[in-house]
């Protein structure tokens, strides 16, 4: 049972990492409607960028600052240079869905023209495990955790309490009657890219200190089990999006302990197609979502 | 010199053949299949393990079969894996699942395939791949070392022509012309009687077949074939050649797919070598399938041969009379 419990910590940890990508993918796939096959890179983006920011000063706030307001930045651009134009020349959805893999493409390989295959190093400082009630964690495991909560903490009070969050929320209900009352939708729209890669980009970070060593194609390995994260939890819904992240990352580290560690992905990709197919508005939602993604 | 350009040529060739089968999942149904090599990987690999000799014989590599059956009986083997994989995927994932959904779930399969030969060693060698593939016919025809590359480009150029022929009249037939009505518009096309479902099937399951000849075309043409020489990116080159030629139009594809084969040729020719960096190239050349992808999605959606559209086939009929073809007539597609 010991061994249990100390995967099961290890899934929190991933949970957590989860946590930041899968809510900034469901944001931004639940307002625009169109998923984001680029979003790995945004981790990615966010994971060099720290590494970059290293080279300056170690200090783990202008680290993850860097990473949040690189991948933000990059995002933002990404939906107004290439995202909006294909939109506007009114193209079926799933040919912006490829666009967004041309972009993945792009930005993975400059990455790789730019710093080689060869993993890089970016550590978070660490101290030794130790218990944690059942758990076994290092202060790098709780520091992940603690901003991953802090994190979600502050989005929700975003999406609740501000005026931006309402008309997020508006938009991704239906864009028409959002339209209709006064807010402009396309606005709303590229803040919430913005918004995603920033979270987005805070997650490579943390994704980057936890690995220690990465290549450029560090955002794209995470990017299915994302999907299996924002899927599980029902796209568009931010809570689902947590909730699916803890799911999926416990499910992954723990069978790791029942079968071979080289199945988690797997066991993620398997959890992603059952809920597709028996109830692919996710698990924690009462109705299908309205303006669904599933067209 | 010649040996190269042959090579270059049977590799078109080939890839070809790939494009088209991809071609009737993507042009004409209109389902997005990221996981399209998956389906080229496995015909390679059954085709592999049907005609190479006894793992036994070759340690420390382990694989399935191994019973040096001839090329032919192989490659009907990998048409007939494509079509079954396509089916169980197609079976589960059409039944519910459209646009990005089902792209997605392509995707999960694929990399579930992927994750599993690579980790299990004892199917199709793992990392390390199956090699010395033998050259079809060569047993009977004794060709030496320069004369039967060019056999092998003539057969795999007999073979593409054969699908194309078969494709063609596929395309006008009313299989096609209602699997591409299920691509405008399901509802309309479900109203007017058409099973969407077994539809979409059956174009999946084609497009595998196709993929899975491809495959066994290609395994022997390389000679040898592990994981990583499908990884899922491969697909997007296929798309490419798609967009540039022509969605859903055969000709389109197959001009597409020289056209960005012999671009890519020529471009990495002119890339500057960068000491030390050898991952520089590769990631220039698709930094550049991407830019590529981009520049025709946003400026020539329909790439350079449009899909033809629904033509009167009999003109002494009135216009009214030419049954369904506010549904058959199709727009610029993608």
């Amino acid at each position: 049972m010991h061994g249990f419990f100390v995967a099961l910590g290890f899934g929190l940890v991933t949970a957590a990492i989860l946590a930041f990508s899968a809510v900034a993918f469901s944001l931004q796939y639940g307002v625009s409607n169109h998923p984001n096959f680029a979003h790995g890179e945004l981790l990615t983006i966010g994971a060099y960028a720290a590494y970059v920011s290293q080279t300056l000063t170690t200090n783990l706030v202008v680290g993850g600052a860097a990473a949040a307001v690189t991948g933000g930045l990059v995002a933002w651009g990404m939906n107004r240079g290439i995202v909006e134009p294909i939109v506007r020349a009114r193209a079926r959805s799933l040919v912006i869905f490829i666009a967004t893999i041309g972009v993945a493409i792009i930005i993975q390989n400059s990455l790789l023209a730019a710093f080689t295959g060869t993993n890089v190093v970016y550590v978070l400082p660490q101290t030794a495990p130790h218990r944690v009630g059942p758990f076994l964690w290092t202060s790098r495991d709780e520091l992940i955790m603690g901003a991953a909560a802090v994190t979600m903490v502050l989005l929700h009070l975003l999406l609740r309490y501000t005026k931006f969050g309402k008309a997020l929320r508006a938009v991704a209900d239906s864009r028409e009657l959002a339209r209709v009352s006064g807010i402009d939708a396309s606005r709303v729209i590229q803040l919430t890219w913005g918004l995603a890669g920033l979270v987005a980009g805070l997650g490579g970070f943390v994704l980057a200190g936890r690995v220690g060593s990465f290549a450029p194609s560090l955002g794209f390995n995470f990017l299915l089990v994302t999907f299996a994260a924002a899927i599980v939890g029902g796209i568009g819904k931010p809570y689902g999006a947590m909730a699916g992240a803890l799911l999926v990352g416990v499910a992954m580290e723990t069978s790791a302990f029942y079968v071979a560690a080289d199945y988690k992905l797997p066991i993620a990709f398997a959890l992603l197609i059952a809920t597709l197919l028996v109830r692919p508005e996710g698990l924690f939602t009462t109705k299908p979502r309205v303006g669904g993604g599933a067209a | 010199m010649t040996n190269y350009l042959v090579s270059i040529a049977t590799q078109g060739v080939i890839f070809a053949i790939f494009v088209l089968g991809l071609n009737v999942r993507w042009g004409w149904e209109g389902d997005l299949d990221i996981a399209y090599y998956g389906f080229i990987a496995i015909g390679a690999y059954i085709d592999a393990v049907i005609t190479l000799p006894p793992a036994s014989q070759r340690p420390p590599t382990e694989y399935i079969l191994g019973l040096q059956w001839p090329f032919v009986v192989g490659a009907l083997a990998a048409v007939l894996a494509g079509a079954v994989l396509s089916l169980l995927v197609g079976a589960l994932a059409l039944r519910k699942l459209r646009g990005d959904y089902f792209a997605i779930t392509t995707l999960a399969t694929a990399l579930i395939m992927q994750a599993v030969i690579s980790n299990d060693a004892r199917i199709f060698a793992g990392y390390n791949g199956l090699y010395g593939l033998s050259q079809p016919f060569n047993s009977l025809l004794r060709l030496d070392a320069h004369v039967y590359p060019v056999f092998y480009l003539a057969f795999c150029l007999a073979v593409l022509i054969a699908v194309y022929l078969f494709l063609e009249r596929l395309f006008w037939s009313p299989f096609g012309r209602a699997l591409r009505s299920v691509r405008e518009d399901e509802t309309a096309a479900a109203a007017f009687g058409r099973n969407v479902y077994a539809l979409k099937l059956t174009g999946y399951v084609l497009g595998g077949a196709i993929a899975g000849l491809g495959g066994a075309l290609f395994v022997h043409f390389l000679g040898a074939f592990n994981v990583s020489a499908w990884a899922p990116v491969e697909t997007l080159l296929l798309y490419a050649a798609i967009f540039v030629g022509g969605t859903g139009n055969n000709r389109g594809v197959i001009l597409g797919i020289f056209l960005v084969l012999v671009f890519f040729q020529e471009v990495t020719r002119f890339l500057p070598e960068i000491p030390g960096h050898p991952d520089f190239g590769p990631a220039a050349r698709e930094i550049m399938i991407g830019i590529l992808i981009l520049v025709v999605l946003r400026w020539r959606p329909q790439g350079i041969l449009p899909e033809p559209r629904a033509r009167d086939r009999d003109r002494s009929l009135p216009v009214g009379a030419v049954a369904g073809s506010a549904v058959t007539g199709t727009g610029a597609g993608g």
